[in-house]
């Protein structure tokens, strides 16, 4: 089964140079930079960052199955 | 058939102009329709300016930030533009939004209230701010209010708008550099849409 959690950090990582420290990624009215959006995704811990991405996988395999 | 459209957008942080520019997007598209459309842009979406205005809509359409109980104004939530207090306004009205988490409890509120239908988000609307990606996810959040202004049905409209994210979804994985996290959110995004209507919300 791919390692989606992996692909993604890999992507993101390769924009660093460009939107490392920018407002990134809008979850509601928070915004949170390509960096931390990385370290999230990285944390072992739960955090909201990563369960939006691991749900959106899920769904994402759903479609791809369909 | 001409419908009155109250068409909302505030616009005062990062995510509320990228928003801005989906209601822009939209603002085009109805360009060509003979609606009629009343538009409260940025300092003009205020809560007594959408309380004077939605009285003569048929349809009510708004592109911000939301949360579980409100849609925000031109100032946020203080005070908002919508809450359980005053959505009562919206009865027999339909409800088109890409606010995040309105579809959680406001979006009921407004059913229960007589609301003709609500379109919106049980989750957080999720996106990017890459320049080149950005307006995929407003080009999924508009497309059901769209369809519905070019005489489609609500359940047409879910439905087409259901397929479109899915279409996205599938065809966003090939843009280099930026292709999956686009799907992934666009995937996140679709699990949150919620239509509701007369018929009800579960």
């Amino acid at each position: 089964m791919r390692d989606y959690l992996k692909e993604i950090l890999e992507e993101l990582e390769d924009l660093v140079p460009e939107f490392g420290n920018k407002p990134y990624l809008f979850v509601n009215d928070e915004s949170y930079t390509l960096k931390q959006v990385i370290k999230n995704l990285k944390d072992e811990g739960k955090n909201e960052i990563k369960d939006i991405f691991l749900k959106g996988i899920n769904i994402l395999r759903g479609i791809i199955d369909e | 058939m001409s419908k009155n459209i109250l068409m909302v957008a505030p616009s005062f942080d990062t995510a509320s102009k990228i928003s801005f520019e989906w209601y822009k997007l939209a603002r085009r598209a109805l360009s060509k329709t003979d609606h009629k459309i009343t538009v409260l842009e940025k300092e003009k979406a205020t809560r007594e300016n959408f309380e004077k205005e939605i009285k003569n809509a048929d349809i009510f359409a708004f592109w911000d930030h939301g949360n579980v109980d409100i849609l925000a104004s031109q100032k946020g939530r203080d005070p908002s533009l919508v809450d359980k207090e005053n959505d009562h306004l919206l009865k027999d009205k339909e409800v088109w939004t890409m606010a995040c988490l309105a579809g959680k409890e406001l979006g009921k509120d407004i059913i229960d209230k007589g609301g003709n239908s609500f379109q919106g988000y049980k989750m957080s609307f999720v996106f990017i701010n890459a320049p080149i990606v950005k307006n995929i996810f407003g080009v999924c959040a508009n497309e059901g209010f769209l369809n519905r202004m070019n005489g489609k049905s609500i359940v047409e409209s879910e439905l087409n708008q259901r397929n479109k994210f899915k279409k996205l979804i599938i065809s966003s994985l090939l843009i280099p550099g930026y292709g999956l996290q686009i799907a992934i959110l666009l995937a996140y995004d679709l699990l949150g849409l919620v239509y509701y209507t007369k018929d009800g919300y579960e």
